[in-house]
C-alpha cells in the first residue's frame, strides 16, 4: 500500500520570559564602600573609587593597590499557585556561590593628575533550579558574567574640585540553560510536552562605554556626581545546543529540522548609572553619605533572539522602567586603625510584575550592611557583610496572574566581602 | 581587633542564619467554572480497537466515525469541532476479503437481499480516502480497528492491516506507537477500550484458544499502558471492560436453529428462510427435526458467517446417508430409514435446501468447552482491569454489563439482536459484532455517565447524555438507499465472514 506523504505542522512553544535584568546588578566592588551600603561617591578613599568615581583618582596619593572579590550566596524560592497546575508546593533553588571581584590600581602622576585602571564584574549572578522545578522550561540554570576593564583618568581643576572619567570596555557571557516544551494543539495540549534541553552560551563582542564625574570635597563636606554610560553587548555567535530525548528524534529533528544544534545572535543592554551623593563628616570621628543611583533601565524594552531556523526566533517584551537606589552609609574611626561601617540600601526594582519570571525574579530590595577596616602603614585590610533581603514577590496583580509563569517567589542574599590594599609608593 | 572581627562575624551569622528564608504563601488562581471543567476538557483523546475507531457492519467510513463513542462524547463536551478524527470518505475501508486483491471491500450495506458488499476501492488508492491525512498533529481519536494490548505499545506502522498506517502515519508523523501519540499532545483526559481483540479473534476463528493473550501478558501490557500514562501526564483516564464474547450476534444470532434432543442435547438443526426449524415429519403430529452435519461435537454456538454459506453452498444441511444413521439413532428401522431420508432429500431439494452432505467446519462453531475458555478467559482481563483500575484510581465503565442488558431486556427500546431479527430496533451492526448508531450512542452515554461520576464534582461538570431514540431505523433508511444496489459478485459468500480478517491474528 502507498504511503500518502504527510507534511506535518508542528506548533512549538519555545517558552521564553524575562532575561537577566535589575537582579543582576552589582554594585560591591570595594570592602570599605560595600560595608557603607555602596554610599561612597562623594568620598575617594581608596582606588576602588575608580569604579565608583574616577575623578576621586585626584585625591589619592602615590601609587596603591587595592583588590579584593565578595563572595554572593542567592537563596531564592518559588511556591506555586493554587488550586493548580502547582497546587502550593515550594521550590527552592539550587545553592550557589558568586564571586565578583574588584582589583584596582591608581597613580598619582603631579599635583593634579591621577590616573588608574581597573577591573570590575558589575553585571554578574545567575540561579539554578532543580530538575523538578516547574518552571525549568523558562529557566532551569541562568548565568551572566561582565568584565569590565576600566582605564580612567582625574584632574584636579581646583585644591577642591576635580574632573574625571574613562572608558569601560566590556564583555560579557551569558548560559541559559533550559527544558524544551512542545505544544501539538496549542492552547489545548498547554502546557505541551517536555521534549528535551537546549544550552544556549554566548560570549559577547568587546563593546565600549565611558565615565565621567566630578568629586568636589573639603575637610567636613564631600560631593560626588559619576556617570556610567550605558553598554550594549552584542551576542552573535551564540550556540544553542539541544538534546532531544530518543523517543522524539524522528519527529522534531530528522522530519521537521527543528532543534539542530545551530547559532543565534541577541542584543542585551546595561543600562547607564548616574549617581549623586553627599558626604559629611559629623565628628572627627564619623561620617555619613548618602547617594542616589537612577539607572536608565527603559532602554531595555524587548530581547530579541534570533536563530539560523527562523521557527525559533523569538521576541519577549521586557518593558523595564528607568529605578533608583538609594544608599546611606556611616564610618567610625575607633581609633588610628580601626573603622567600623554600617550601610542601609533601598533598591527600586526595574521589573515590571509580568516580567517576574525564574530566571532571576527580582523585587524591591532592603539592604543592611556592615564591616570594618584595619590599616597599618602601608597595608588595609576591609571587610564585611551585607543582607539583600528581596521579600516576597508574586506574579499576581490584583489576584489576577500577569506573568508567563505565575506563581509566588521569595528571595535574600547574604554577601560577604573583603579587599587588601597596599601603598605601593 | 579581635573583638571587633568576632562581633562582625557574629552579626554577620546572626543575619545569615536569622534570616530564613520565607516561604511565600501560594496565590489563589481564580478559576472560572469554564477553566475548571477545562482541566478535563481541554485535550481528550481515544486509545482503542475498531469499537473505538467507530467501526460498523465490517467497515470503517466517515459517516460511521461520526458515530464513534469518542466523538459522540466530545459533542457533548462541546469539544467535537476540534476532536481531531482520521475521516475516511467514502465509500470506505471494509475487512470483507474480495478475490481479486486489487480491490478493497467498502462496509457491509443493508441490502433487501440481507447485508452486502455493494462497494470497493482500488487497493492502491485507499490511502487517497484518508481526507485530512495532512492534520497537523497527531489524531485525537487513535483508536486503530484490529488493535490489540500489544499493538497499543509496540506498533507503529503495519504490513497487512491499513487502518495502522491511516490513523498513525508513520513514519511521517515521527515513528511514535498509539500511545506515544496520545501522549505527545499532552492529554487531560484520556479515554481507553482496549483488549477485546486480546480475545476477540479466538472467538470469531471458531474457537482457536491459542489466539487468546495469555492473562500474564494481558497483565503485564496494561499495566505498561497505565503506568506509562501516569508517568508521563497528568490525564485522567476512563477504561472500559470487555464483553462476553457471547453476547454478541455473530456468536449467538444462530441459537434460535438449536433445539433439545433430550439425550443428544440441543443441536443446530435444517431451518428455513424465517429461522424456524423444518419439521421433516409428512404426517404424524410428532415433529422430525435434523441436525445440521458438523465437524466438531458439543457444539453450543454455530457463527453467523454460516448463513451465508448455509443459503448458498447448503453447508451443513445433511445428506441422505447421515440423515438414514439419524434415523436409525432414533429408533427407526434400518430399512425404513434409508427410505425415508431418499423422501426428505427429495422434499430438501424441492424447497431449495442443498443436501451437500458438507459438515460445518471447525471454525464456524464454538463448543461449549471452547465458550467456557472463551469465557474464563474474559473473566480473567476483566479482573486484571479491575485490578489495575484500583491501582491506579480509573473509573472503570461496565461494557460487559451493558451488553448483557441489551441481551435480556433491552436498552433505551434498542435491542441486542440480529438485524435480520430485529430490523428496526438492533443496536448491532450488520457483521453482528460491532454496534450501530444506536448501540455507539447507548456506549457514549455510559462512558459520559462515568465521567460525571467520576469527575462531574470536582471539575463542576455535567455533560448531558445523547438522546438515543435519534438514531432508530438506521437500517430502514439503508434498505431504501440501497434498495437497487446488488452485492459485489465476489463478496456475495464471504460477506458475513469479512469481519472476522480484522481480529483473526496474522503476522505483523
Amino acid at each position: 500500500m502507498h504511503q500518502k506523504s504527510v507534511a506535518i505542522l508542528v506548533m512549538l512553544i519555545f517558552l521564553v520570559s524575562s532575561v537577566w535584568g535589575g537582579g543582576f546588578a552589582l554594585y560591591e566592588f570595594g570592602g570599605r564602600a560595600s560595608a557603607m551600603g555602596g554610599a561612597t561617591v562623594a568620598q575617594a578613599v581608596d582606588p576602588s573609587t575608580i569604579f565608583y568615581n574616577p575623578a576621586g583618582l585626584a585625591f589619592l596619593k602615590g601609587t596603591q593597590f587595592y583588590g579584593g572579590t565578595t563572595l554572593i550566596f542567592p537563596k531564592a524560592r518559588y511556591v506555586g499557585p493554587e488550586p493548580y497546575p502547582w497546587a502550593g508546593e515550594v521550590y527552592d533553588a539550587e545553592s550557589q556561590v558568586f564571586t565578583p571581584i574588584g582589583v584596582y590600581i591608581s597613580h598619582k602622576f603631579n599635583e593634579r593628575l591621577g590616573v588608574g585602571i581597573g577591573i570590575t564584574n558589575p553585571f554578574g549572578l545567575g540561579l539554578k533550579w532543580s530538575d523538578d522545578f516547574p518552571g525549568k522550561y523558562f529557566s532551569k540554570n541562568s548565568e551572566i558574567r561582565s568584565f569590565y576593564i576600566s582605564p580612567v583618568v582625574a584632574y584636579q581643576i581646583s585644591p577642591h574640585i576635580s574632573l574625571g572619567g574613562g572608558l569601560d570596555i566590556v564583555t560579557s557571557q551569558v548560559i541559559l540553560d533550559r527544558y524544551l516544551l512542545v505544544s501539538m494543539d496549542p492552547p489545548n495540549s498547554d502546557p505541551g510536552v517536555e521534549v528535551g534541553t537546549v544550552y544556549m552560551e554566548g560570549t559577547s563582542k568587546l563593546a565600549v562605554g565611558f565615565t565621567a564625574s566630578i568629586l568636589a570635597r573639603s575637610e567636613r563636606v564631600g560631593f560626588g556626581l559619576s556617570y556610567r554610560h550605558r553598554v550594549i553587548n552584542k551576542f552573535e555567535d551564540a550556540t544553542a545546543d539541544f538534546t532531544i530525548y530518543d523517543q522524539y528524534q524522528t519527529l522534531f529533528v530528522d522530519n521537521l529540522g527543528l532543534f539542530v544544534d545551530q547559532k543565534g545572535s541577541t542584543e542585551i543592554p546595561f543600562p547607564g548609572i548616574l549617581t549623586v551623593g553627599m558626604y559629611f563628616r559629623v565628628t572627627p570621628k564619623l561620617g555619613i553619605e548618602l547617594d542616589y543611583n537612577y539607572y536608565t533601565w527603559s532602554i531595555f524594552q524587548e530581547l530579541v533572539l534570533d536563530f539560523e531556523n527562523y521557527r525559533l526566533d523569538t521576541k519577549i517584551e521586557e518593558d523595564y522602567r528607568d529605578s533608583y537606589t538609594l544608599r546611606l552609609g556611616a564610618h567610625y574611626e575607633l581609633n588610628d586603625n580601626l573603622s567600623l561601617r554600617a550601610g542601609y540600601i533601598r533598591d527600586k526594582t526595574p521589573q515590571p510584575t509580568y516580567s517576574v519570571s525564574p530566571i532571576l525574579p527580582d523585587n524591591d530590595r532592603n539592604n543592611f550592611s556592615f564591616g570594618f577596616g584595619y590599616s597599618t602603614g602601608k597595608l588595609k585590610i576591609d571587610a564585611g557583610y551585607m543582607f539583600v533581603n528581596f521579600g516576597t514577590r508574586s506574579t499576581f496583580e490584583n489576584g489576577i496572574p500577569v506573568a508567563e509563569f505565575n506563581g509566588s517567589y521569595a528571595s535574600n542574599a547574604s554577601l560577604i566581602f573583603f579587599s587588601f590594599g597596599y601603598a605601593i609608593r | 581587633m579581635k573583638k571587633i572581627i568576632l562581633s562582625t562575624l557574629l552579626l554577620a551569622f546572626m543575619f545569615w542564619f536569622g534570616c530564613e528564608l520565607p516561604t511565600p504563601t501560594a496565590e489563589k488562581i481564580p478559576v472560572t467554572p469554564e477553566q475548571q471543567q477545562n482541566l478535563l476538557l481541554r485535550k481528550v483523546v481515544a486509545i482503542g480497537n475498531s469499537l473505538t475507531a467507530g467501526y460498523q457492519s465490517s467497515g470503517l467510513v466517515k459517516s460511521f466515525q461520526q458515530h464513534s463513542y469518542p466523538y459522540l462524547i466530545a459533542q457533548q463536551m462541546g469539544i467535537g469541532w476540534r476532536f481531531g478524527m482520521p475521516w475516511i470518505e467514502e465509500p470506505g475501508i471494509g475487512s470483507t476479503q474480495l478475490t481479486d486483491p486489487n480491490y478493497i471491500a467498502g462496509p457491509l450495506r443493508m441490502t433487501p437481499a440481507g447485508p452486502a458488499v455493494v462497494d470497493s476501492t482500488r487497493a492502491d488508492m485507499v490511502m487517497g480516502l484518508l481526507s485530512n491525512a495532512l492534520f497537523p498533529r497527531p489524531y485525537d481519536n487513535l483508536a486503530v480497528p484490529g488493535a490489540d494490548l500489544n499493538d497499543v505499545l509496540t506498533t507503529k506502522v503495519s504490513q497487512d492491516n491499513p487502518f495502522f498506517n491511516i490513523v498513525l502515519r508513520n513514519p511521517n508523523l515521527g515513528n511514535f506507537t498509539m500511545l506515544e501519540q496520545a501522549l505527545i499532545q499532552n492529554p487531560s483526559l484520556i479515554l481507553l477500550w482496549i483488549g477485546n481483540n486480546d480475545v476477540l479473534g479466538a472467538a470469531v476463528d471458531g474457537g482457536d484458544l491459542t489466539q487468546i493473550t495469555s492473562q500474564q501478558d494481558f497483565r503485564t501490557r496494561l499495566e505498561a499502558i497505565l503506568s506509562t500514562i501516569r508517568e508521563q501526564s497528568s490525564a485522567q483516564i476512563v477504561m472500559a471492560n470487555i464483553p462476553y464474547v457471547t453476547d454478541i450476534p455473530y456468536v449467538n444470532a444462530l441459537d434460535v436453529i438449536f433445539v433439545d434432543f433430550g439425550a443428544l442435547g440441543q443441536l443446530p438443526v435444517v431451518f428455513d428462510e424465517n429461522f424456524q426449524p423444518v419439521d421433516f415429519n409428512p404426517d404424524t403430529a410428532a415433529v422430525l427435526y435434523l441436525p445440521l452435519k458438523m465437524t466438531e461435537s458439543g457444539v453450543s454456538h454455530v457463527l453467523l458467517p454460516f448463513l451465508t454459506a448455509y443459503k448458498t453452498t447448503g453447508l451443513g444441511v445433511p445428506d441422505s446417508a447421515f440423515i438414514a444413521d439419524f434415523l436409525i439413532q432414533t429408533g427407526m428401522d434400518a430399512a425404513v430409514a434409508a427410505v425415508q431420508a431418499a423422501q426428505i432429500v427429495q422434499g430438501m431439494i424441492a424447497s431449495g435446501l442443498n443436501p451437500s452432505g458438507i459438515p460445518i467446519p471447525e471454525n464456524l462453531t464454538l463448543t461449549a468447552d471452547e465458550v467456557q475458555a472463551i469465557r474464563d478467559a474474559v473473566d480473567g482481563f476483566n479482573s486484571i482491569i479491575g485490578d489495575l483500575a484500583q491501582t491506579y484510581q480509573v473509573p472503570v465503565v461496565d461494557a460487559k454489563a451493558m451488553l448483557q442488558q441489551l441481551n435480556s431486556s433491552g436498552i433505551d427500546g434498542y435491542s441486542g439482536k440480529y438485524v435480520l431479527f430485529d430490523l428496526a430496533n438492533t443496536a448491532f451492526s450488520l457483521d453482528g459484532v460491532h454496534p450501530n448508531n444506536g448501540g455507539y450512542a447507548i456506549i457514549a452515554n455510559m462512558f459520559i455517565e462515568t465521567i460525571n461520576t467520576a469527575f462531574g464534582q470536582a471539575m463542576g461538570l455535567n455533560i448531558p447524555q445523547i438522546n438515543t431514540a435519534q438514531f432508530q431505523g438506521q437500517y430502514l433508511a439503508e434498505l431504501q438507499q440501497y434498495a437497487g444496489r446488488a452485492s459485489l459478485p465476489d463478496a456475495a459468500t464471504r460477506a458475513l465472514e469479512g469481519v472476522k480478517y480484522l481480529f483473526v491474528k496474522r503476522n505483523r
